[in-house]
């Protein structure tokens, strides 16, 4: 690199900063030639990577508990604390629950959830392939019931109309939405009057309905993925609530202790001694209209919630994101926000990848269609230059793995195994079939194994058998989370189920990570491998850029100049087969895995090597997965290696699932391969 | 005492320095750098050594035929009651091992050696040069004839006791010569085969009269020339001598067995009352058929501390430098002044929180196979850390680094410290053990003679590797080394050991220095195996002149215990 040298006189120092400027101006502009980019300018920067697009379908779990339109008694047993003598109980409102009492201090009088939902759907009414669950929720049978007479039948029975046993069309869940609005107003009237019974609001026991609803969206999941559409599709769900659930174990005890009955009542058997006829009746209808409080432990309604979100997790495919809508924080009481108490900020803390706002009008928080935040900002979080099919072998020379899978040439010889075939024995890679902890395995027939050696949900280059076997997540292109794909972890000999980032195998002060960017295995000592056998290249920062799309929204990308200072280059044998592996659970053409998207590849052709440029891209507003992006670029072998620098924008967003929340089980149990 | 010149030289500069500088100045790092010696050594080692399911087992049983397992002459009668062996134990301690451990795999090989002052002639068959026996049958038949040969004997001497039949003498080294020629003449004959061979050496005395008599060495060279020999085929030999005799001679037989024992690459000498309670299966390296990868290489000279930036001689191996140990209070030859190893005990709070502690501690001062006395162990709460007998205080935070190491560079063993920089001079804890520097002072641009260097590059075979485990090659090109005092290890035989385990006697005799060589092996992507730390103990002279170039094989390294995950 050529030096400016500045002297001291001034004349000369103008030149020099002059020279300077135009020395920076010279360094950020792009030096054609070295990239095969035709609108200049872009080159440098990251594309809006583009997000799978498939089947949307969104729920709405809302609300409509008495307490949306009515606050507690002081005399009710929904009083945080029970007073020692029993007799200051109105005994009558025991029987009652859901009488109002207080209608000032209802935590949505104005229904503006439900104004939300009602602006939403519209938004959403008329959208291609877009379906919607519109669940109101409140406790009880008889409360169920009270809520199913609206719908002319019943809630969820085959007489409801329009039924909600499903994901429908957005205008029937206008209706139900009509309904509802009624039946709060209704309410309201009722609780503002402080005399007579509600109508349709009572206690609120969140489980039983999520339980309904993970029937409806599992049956609507596996509908997709029969289709094949379940790997695009993406689930929504906007969970209204005041994350209060009524009754608990404590209101029902004070029930009984208002009528005087043991709490041994609580107990389903052998109470006949302790618990009169007359308790046991009255317990009975508290579980008719109340809702049975074991039903709203908190363990019970995380559980449920836990199960739906996981849906996308038991099946391999598709995506669940929840959103938890605090209604009018403002209006609930300190002591029921508490994590102790409030479900919703309980799952806030628990739930992984849950998002969590707050309403305190009838404005929704975004807009569902388009834009969902002021600005999109996305960052490279990783970069790799790699080529696969030629790099340092375990012994410190640089070889050929003519067809991506992890074996050298010279090592498939010694195994009896194709150096042209990435599984030369059908189920597993090469590199996992000879070693012994896997070979008996990947020796099994996948039906036995129970699995499908063409599926490769997640993208990350191994079968669903392989990760079966090496126990990964065949759901997760990272499964141990340390930014390295699965299936590069096998080439590259890392640790399937530890964090690489950490790991220093060798003790040379440089990590298994810094290892593997430059090409290398973790027990290479990077700084005693020639230069020519490593990959290394400089990434310099630019800048951002933002564009406006047509919807409005703001998109944000970061710049870099990139340029490849060294890679091994060598002569390869060119590959035989075609890998044929498919994302998602259906081996049809369209699911089929480009050539463009795989990461384990080989080139056709004996003289061609093809590096990969493996981008890994977090949206910053969305920290539950990570969005990788691939462009490759062949080089002929005989040509040897030229510096040049990578067209950033040209790189293409792939297809894969990298959920951030690595699955904890993978986690412990990962060994390295 | 010879004393050479350049520890006159270091001698000298410190005495000149006690005159110029205040003890202050001797901490600081702008002291003249004191001289070092320095060693190297070549190894090669296996990722887990030991022998695979198809590496073919062949098993020796050299048998003791002298006159005293069956009795002795007293006066000018035959007593048979003094016999060690009458009951004809040994031939079914072989006899079962063939039936209930060896017919496990097809390939294992038998061979059979009965000795007197002679080799055993069994059915007229020259037994030396004769090939191994391939089926269980034929192994049983020698073992079979071997008992009947005793039988005879009995019957012989109890009529006619003037005339010497089979049973006499004791000829060590007739039956190793023996030995030798038999693994050899299999070795050509089977070129390529890399068989892994057990040897048992069953005797109930010392040997008498023989070539060897009086130089226990002499019976240790032979067993080593034969190990190296088998090294260099790629097969690998283990000899394990089990004594059975009477108490009366069990002190000077185990002065020539001890030394065999540790040549034949065994952890001990395994000495029964009575040889009917010994279980040769127990004694055999199990197949491996899972891969293990290699981690975490360390190679620490014990006897050495790094201070300051300087190298300062540990001899009692305790992390206090022989110069500080007073300014600390404690004693510099001693290793645990107070019950709990200095270092350890200058860790939790000095000396008198140790005194306190010793009656708390309820321990024996048992040492485990790294020299980790179980009150060691107690002091810094590491046995809550273990999750069975065989990891305690090996790597109990399971960072690789064993905690003997972390005990003595004073990081922690209790916790995974090895990726974080203690110091903040950019090198990480595991990275400056790895290359000797210490962890918790600055050290970065330390000058390179008192570091440690090496390469080590995975090679495609090694001798004695199993074919499914990495082989390595380590060069280690620079070790420092310091002048010290003679030390000896009190702690007891190890506690928490088994058979195919080592215990490392950190003794040493003045000026030797201890290098420890440990590494971790890590099965891959099998939950059933545990992770082990192997290592190796090398005793290095300070002295020049009185070092020899080393180079160790892979049955040079042994399993240490193993790791809590």
């Amino acid at each position: 690199m050529k030096r400016l040298y500045c002297g001291k006189s001034l004349l000369k120092l103008l030149v020099c900063l002059v020279g300077l400027t135009g020395c920076t101006n010279a360094k950020l502009a792009p030096s054609k030639g070295s990239v095969e980019s035709a609108s200049a300018g872009d080159e440098f920067y990251l594309a809006t990577p583009k997000e799978q697009k498939g089947p949307r379908r969104f729920i709405f779990f809302v609300d409509m508990s008495n307490s949306m339109v009515s606050g507690g008694c002081k005399t009710d047993v929904d009083n945080d604390k029970e007073p020692a003598d029993p007799k200051e109980f109105d005994v009558v409102q025991a029987t009652t629950p859901g009488l109002p009492c207080a209608s000032d201090k209802g935590v949505d009088p104005n229904a503006d959830r439900l104004a939300i939902v009602e602006k939403w759907l519209n938004e959403l009414d008329g959208q291609a392939d877009t379906k919607v669950i519109l669940m109101p929720f409140t406790g009880g049978i008889m409360e169920t019931n009270r809520l199913a007479a609206s719908y002319g039948g019943g809630l969820f029975g085959a007489g409801a109309k329009p039924e909600i046993g499903g994901f429908t069309e957005v205008r029937d869940a206008k209706e139900i939405l009509t309904r509802l609005k009624t039946q709060h107003k209704t309410d309201l009237e009722i609780a503002t009057k402080g005399v007579g019974d509600t109508k349709f609001m009572g206690t609120s026991t969140p489980a039983t309905f999520l339980s309904r609803l993970s029937q409806f969206v599992y049956s609507d999941m596996k509908d997709l993925q029969d289709k094949g559409q379940l790997t695009t599709a993406s689930y929504r769900m906007f969970f209204f609530s005041d994350g209060v659930a009524t009754p608990t174990l404590s209101q029902v005890k004070t029930a009984l202790n208002l009528k005087k009955c043991s709490h041994t009542c609580l107990q389903k058997e052998n109470n006949t001694k302790t618990c009169s006829k007359e308790c046991r009746d009255y317990f009975q209808e508290i579980l008719d209209y109340w809702g049975n409080p074991e039903d709203n432990s908190f363990a019970n309604i995380k559980q449920k919630m836990t199960a739906l979100t996981m849906l996308p997790e038991i099946l391999g495919e598709g995506s669940f994101q929840l959103n938890l809508i605090t209604v009018h924080p403002e209006r609930i009481e300190e002591s029921e926000k508490a994590i102790e108490t409030n479900y919703l900020a309980n799952f806030k803390k628990n739930l992984l990848g849950a998002k969590s706002l707050s309403i305190q009008s009838s404005i929704p928080p975004f807009s569902l269609a388009g834009a969902n935040a002021d600005v999109v900002s996305y960052k490279l979080t990783a970069l790799y230059a790699l080529n696969n099919n030629f790099r340092l072998n375990p012994y410190g020379d640089v070889e050929a793995d003519s067809d991506g899978d992890g074996l050298f040439d010279s090592e498939e010889l010694q195994f009896s195994k194709d150096p042209r075939k990435q599984r030369t024995s059908g189920v597993c890679l090469d590199s996992i079939a000879v070693q012994p902890a896997y070979k008996d395995r990947c020796a099994t027939p996948p039906e036995i194994l129970g699995c499908n050696k063409n599926w490769d949900t997640d993208g990350d280059g191994l079968n669903e058998c392989e990760e079966m076997i090496l126990g990964t997540s065949p759901s997760d292109f990272d499964s141990d989370g340390d930014l390295i794909p699965d299936g590069l972890e096998v080439v590259y000999r890392n640790y399937l189920g530890r964090d690489d980032g950490y790991l220093d195998t060798n003790s040379d002060n440089v990590n298994n990570h810094v290892n593997f960017m430059a090409g290398l295995m973790p027990h290479h000592y990077i700084d005693k491998v020639r230069a020519s056998d490593k990959v290394s290249f400089s990434k310099q920062f630019l800048g951002f850029k933002s564009d406006r799309q047509i919807n409005g929204q703001l998109i944000q990308t970061e710049g870099y100049r990139i340029q490849v200072l060294g890679i091994p280059i060598g002569t390869v044998l060119g590959t035989s087969e075609d890998v044929a592996l498919y994302y998602g659970k259906v081996s049809k053409p369209e699911n089929k895995i480009p050539e463009s998207q795989q990461i384990l590849f080989g080139p056709k052709t004996s003289n061609s090597n093809s590096i990969i440029f493996l981008a890994r891209i977090i949206d910053v507003n969305d920290t539950s997965k990570a969005i990788w992006a691939m462009l490759r670029k062949p080089i002929v072998a005989e040509k040897g290696f030229t510096s040049f620098g990578l067209d950033l924008s040209k790189m293409q967003t792939l297809q894969v699932r990298d959920p951030i929340k690595a699955i904890e089980a993978v986690k412990t149990n990962g060994r390295p391969l | 005492m010879k004393i050479t010149r350049r520890f006159a030289l270091i001698v000298a500069a410190s005495i000149s320095l006690l005159a110029t500088a205040c003890s202050k100045a001797r901490l600081t790092t702008t002291e003249s750098p004191r001289p070092v010696e320095q060693f190297s050594l070549n190894a090669k080692f296996c990722s887990k050594f030991g022998r695979t399911n198809s590496q073919p087992l062949k098993v020796i049983f050299v048998v003791d035929m002298s006159m005293s397992n069956i009795g002795k002459f007293v006066g000018s009668k035959f007593d048979s009651s003094f016999g060690t062996d009458l009951l004809e134990a040994r031939f079914d301690a072989a006899n079962q091992f063939v039936t209930d451990c060896g017919s496990q795999n097809s390939n294992n090989e038998y061979s059979v050696i009965g000795f007197s002052n002679g080799i055993i002639s069994v059915n007229g068959a020259e037994v030396c040069s004769s090939p191994f026996v391939k089926t269980a049958g034929e192994a049983k038949n020698i073992v079979e004839a071997l008992r009947q040969i005793q039988k005879d004997n009995v019957t012989h001497y109890s009529t006619s006791p003037t005339v010497a039949k089979d049973m006499t003498e004791t000829d060590y080294s007739k039956a190793i010569d023996c030995l030798q020629t038999k693994i050899t003449s299999d070795l050509q004959k089977n070129s390529g085969q890399q068989p892994f061979y057990q040897v048992f050496f069953m005797t109930d005395g010392k040997p008498n009269p023989d070539p060897c008599s009086g130089r226990p060495e002499c019976y240790k060279t032979k067993i080593e020339l034969l190990s190296v020999q088998a090294a260099t085929a790629s097969s690998a030999i283990k000899f394990q001598p089990i004594f059975y005799g009477k108490s009366d001679d069990k002190a000077q037989a185990l002065k020539i067995l001890d030394p065999m024992a540790e040549a034949g690459k065994v952890d001990q000498v395994q000495v029964v009352d009575d040889i009917k309670n010994i279980k040769l299966c127990e004694l055999t390296s199990k197949p491996i058929s899972v891969r293990y990868r290699k981690e975490s290489l360390n190679v620490t000279n014990l006897t050495a501390k790094m201070e300051r930036g300087q190298l300062l001689p540990d001899s009692d191996i305790d992390g206090i430098p022989d110069e500080l140990e007073n300014q600390f209070g404690y004693d510099p030859i001693q290793r645990r002044t107070y019950g709990v190893m200095d270092g350890v005990c200058k860790a939790l709070g000095g000396p008198s929180l140790c005194k306190s502690l010793q009656t708390q501690l309820n321990c024996q001062n048992k040492n485990n196979n790294l020299s980790l006395s179980d009150c060691d162990l107690r002091a810094l709460k590491l046995d809550n850390l273990s999750t069975g007998p065989l990891d305690l205080g090996i790597d109990s935070d399971n960072d690789g680094l064993p905690d003997l190491v972390e005990i003595l560079k004073d990081t922690l063993p209790n916790f995974d410290d090895g990726s974080s920089d203690l110091d903040g001079d950019g090198l990480t804890n595991r990275n400056e053990i790895f290359r000797g520097s210490q962890p918790n002072f600055p050290d970065r641009d330390i000058r390179k003679e008192i570091l440690i260097s090496l390469n080590e590059s995975l090679t495609k075979t090694a001798p004695g590797c199993a074919v499914n485990q990495e082989a390595w090659a380590l060069d280690l090109t620079h070790v420092p080394l310091v002048p010290v005092k003679a030390f000896k290890e009190v702690g007891s035989r190890p506690m928490n050991s088994r058979n195919d385990m080592k215990y490392l006697d950190i003794s040493h005799e003045e000026n030797e220095n201890v290098i420890l060589i440990t590494f971790k092996s890590v099965p891959e992507n099998d939950l059933k195996s545990k992770s082990e730390v192997w290592g190796t103990l090398i005793k290095i002279s300070y002295d020049a002149l009185k070092q020899k170039s080393i180079s160790l094989n892979p049955s040079d390294f042994y399993l240490m215990g193993e790791g809590v995950q």
